[in-house]
């Protein structure tokens, strides 16, 4: 590793909003120097449909957070989202070699490949590859199989696969500003990564990303991810149905969700009203306020539902502990919490980043941002593993002995 | 299991994506930062490069020439002179004419004066210095090449011939040796005077026209300019003609305002068919009615004593006023050394 410090930038390009965070990485330590917003344009549920829209916007933000960082980014970590991505799961097992049926690198790399090796449709690539515990015998192993005595090694992969063209162009956007992208990171496992700890990951935690145009998904179990999905809706469904229900602007529509929506109707909302602007200005007016509660809970408990619908036997009460965590602008929805609890019958929360991270960047819109920098740094990490410790230099050596 | 395992065809993965992208298809900031990594890489290049031509020139100039730059400022005196020339002067006119001070160092030498000194030899056109370090200069130096010579008053009042060049410069004609001189034609002035200018003669006017006609007969008709004897100015100011006397034609005239060429051909062709002889001597061939040959055949007249005889008088003041009669006579037999 090079003592010179790198400036990694993190680009969630959301329905929106466009969202830049850039961290500088010494090695060993990760520091958020600067971040960019930028009013998202060109981008439906998640897939950039103009892409000269989707490119201005994104380097008016990445733009906007070098400046704030007073560093040029080197390269970029980039959340990936959109209901073209799949996921399907793979096994395979091998018989152990060795005579005395010690489990051997060997092994683990062909039983690695072999469940990896899974021919996908013409125009889909893969976009992660997440590994589930080995076992051997039958018996679950959280860490590395090797030396452990066995004759039969399994392993399986959760394999998300996307459109080529729709993951091509997030990448290109990212190229148009001369930045390599260095790793692409599904938003569900960036912000699941922030919003959980490793021992809820662990008891097994499903954690809920709701933006504005898609709903990404990830169920935890064992602390690795077991299922992740991504639906094309979002907050944005919330707006559309206020405005078609209480006949409204989109913009009207927003602004009465984000003072007034709540994800369970309150007992006290019968009978009351909420005035769209409370100004007394000519067009300002009034609405039921358990109608407009109605709409918004309704649509959320559904956005709940097709979640629970969609992980199927995979998520069950007993085998996720640590309940339901909630992330995503949406989240901020009043009750929201109650609401998950409800559907998926386990306790739920609003997840919150590590206190590390500064009070300006704690916003729940933030989380896939701040996930994409730890879990990128992460899986690069595990594709090229540091030297070791034999291989160190001698003042690094003379510096960890003292 | 194992050599199955490596030949399995591995899932096409986002990283088969290729990220190059056209500039054209990227925003402004894109080309912007685009053009600053270009820049940032040709500069390195070029850094890189000015390094390592550095570094292979201080190695060259240490490896071959280790004491060049510290013998460059050591104050040694010039040892050598070195003179080359297109002309007979030689290193012994060289250092009577540079007459160096003794212990000079090249350090302390003003070249700008030295070949001003080298200059006022009015046989020498131009000079060229050259400082080799640490004791040698070198010089190289143009001379004039005569084309006709005369008799002229030197400054100490003795009569000496001098030699004529193309661009009318009259200089000693140091080095020239005396056959070689005897081959030029003498040159008359006619009613023109030969005037000084400092410590030796204004140029003569009309001398480019004169070494034409000279080195086309030359180079052209070298039979008929081993004849010439004497070139005359007298009617060159006033009629633009040039008479020549040869051993065979007492005088021929040329015109300026024709060819050389044709004229020469003209002579020749009359001379070889009259064959002018002791017995029908030529007096006058007159080429310069084009067509028509006016040509006198007939005894020479006696020449006048006086004029054969006329010696060159000093004047008063050499500074201002014409010395003599350039030319004796024409007798070659009389003047030539």
């Amino acid at each position: 590793m090079s003592s010179r410090p790198r400036f990694i930038g993190a680009v969630e390009i959301g329905t929106a909003k466009v969202t830049a965070l850039v961290g500088e990485f010494t090695g060993r330590e990760l520091a958020i120097i600067g971040y960019g917003e930028c009013q998202s344009r060109g981008v439906i549920k998640g897939t950039v449909v103009d892409y000269k829209a989707a490119s201005e916007c994104t380097h008016s933000a990445l733009e906007a957070a070098e400046q704030s960082a007073g560093e040029r980014i080197d390269y970029v970590f980039l959340a990936q989202t959109g209901s073209h991505l799949e996921g399907f799961y793979n096994e395979e097992a091998v018989n152990v070699r060795a005579a005395d049926n010690m489990v051997s690198a060997h092994d683990i790399d062909t039983v690695c490949r072999l469940a990896t090796a899974k021919e996908l449709p013409p125009g889909r690539m893969v976009v992660h590859n997440i590994r589930r515990p080995f076992r051997v015998d039958g018996r679950v192993v959280p860490g590395s199989p090797e030396h452990l005595v066995g004759r039969r090694l399994e392993v399986g992969y959760w394999i998300v696969h996307g459109q080529e063209n729709k993951l091509a162009d997030n990448i290109h956007v990212i190229r148009g500003f001369n930045l390599e992208v260095r790793e692409l990171v599904l938003a569900s496992l960036a912000s699941g990564h922030m919003v959980t700890t490793a021992e809820d990951r662990q008891h097994g935690v499903l954690a809920i990303d709701i933006g504005a145009g898609t709903t990404d998904f990830v169920l935890y179990r064992d602390g690795v991810p077991y299922i992740t999905g991504v639906l094309p809706v979002g907050g944005a469904h919330l707006t559309n149905d206020l405005a078609l229900g209480l006949r409204l602007t989109e913009g009207q529509a927003e602004k009465l969700k984000l003072r007034h929506g709540r994800a369970l109707v309150s007992p006290g909302a019968k009978g009351d009203k909420v005035w769209l602007d409370g100004n007394f200005a000519i067009g300002d007016r009034q609405f039921p306020r358990q109608a407009l509660e109605q709409i918004t809970a309704t649509r959320t408990w559904e956005i709940f539902e097709v979640v629970k619908k969609k992980l199927g036997t995979a998520f069950a009460p007993e085998t996720c502990a640590a309940g339901v965590t909630l992330t995503g602008g949406t989240a901020k929805l009043p009750a929201i919490a109650e609401c998950a609890a409800k559907v998926f019958g386990v306790p739920a929360h609003l997840g919150e980043p590590p206190p590390s991270v500064s009070e300006n960047l704690r916003d729940p819109s933030f989380s896939t941002a701040l996930g994409l920098l730890y879990y990128g740094l992460a899986s690069q990490a595990e594709r090229h593993p540091r030297p070791a410790r034999g291989k160190l230099g001698f003042f690094q050596k003379l510096f960890a002995k003292t | 299991m194992s050599d199955s395992s490596q030949t399995l065809p591995s899932a096409r993965s986002w990283r088969d994506i290729p990220q190059e992208v056209q500039p054209r298809a990227m925003s402004k900031s894109g080309r912007r930062r685009h053009a600053l990594a270009v820049a940032k890489t040709l500069g390195g290049l070029v850094l890189g490069g000015a390094a390592i031509w550095a570094a292979v020139e201080v190695y060259t100039v240490i490896d071959h020439n280790p004491k060049r730059l510290a013998t460059a400022t050591q104050a040694v005196p010039v040892r050598t002179l070195r003179l080359t020339s297109d002309g007979p002067l030689n290193e012994a006119w060289l250092t009577r004419q540079l007459a160096l001070p003794k212990g000079v160092s090249l350090v302390e030498l003003d070249l700008a004066k030295a070949q001003e000194r080298l200059l006022a030899c009015s046989q020498v056109r131009a000079a060229v210095l050259t400082k080799s370090f640490p004791d040698a200069l070198h010089v190289t130096i143009n001379e004039r090449v005569p084309v006709a010579r005369l008799m002229a008053q030197s400054r100490d009042g003795q009569l000496r011939e001098f030699l004529v060049a193309r661009d009318g410069i009259v200089f000693e004609g140091e080095g020239h040796a005396a056959d070689t001189r005897g081959t030029l034609p003498w040159l008359d002035l006619g009613d023109a005077r030969l005037m000084r200018r400092g410590d030796g003669f204004a140029p003569i006017g009309g001398m480019d026209v004169v070494a034409e006609l000279l080195a086309r007969a030359h180079l052209e008709a070298d039979h008929l300019y081993r004849t010439f004897e004497a070139v005359s100015l007298a009617r060159f100011a006033t009629d633009h003609l040039i008479e020549v006397r040869t051993s065979e034609i007492r005088t021929v005239v040329f015109t300026t305002k024709d060819d050389f060429f044709r004229q020469l051909a003209k002579l020749d062709k009359i001379r070889d068919e009259l064959r002018p002889s002791a017995v029908a001597p030529m007096t006058k061939v007159d080429l310069s009615l084009g067509s028509h040959v006016p040509v006198v055949v007939g005894a020479l007249p006696a020449p006048t004593p006086s004029r054969a005889v006329a010696a060159p008088k000093p004047v008063a003041d050499p500074a201002t006023k014409p010395v003599l009669p350039a030319f004796p006579n024409f007798l070659r037999a009389s003047t030539s050394p």
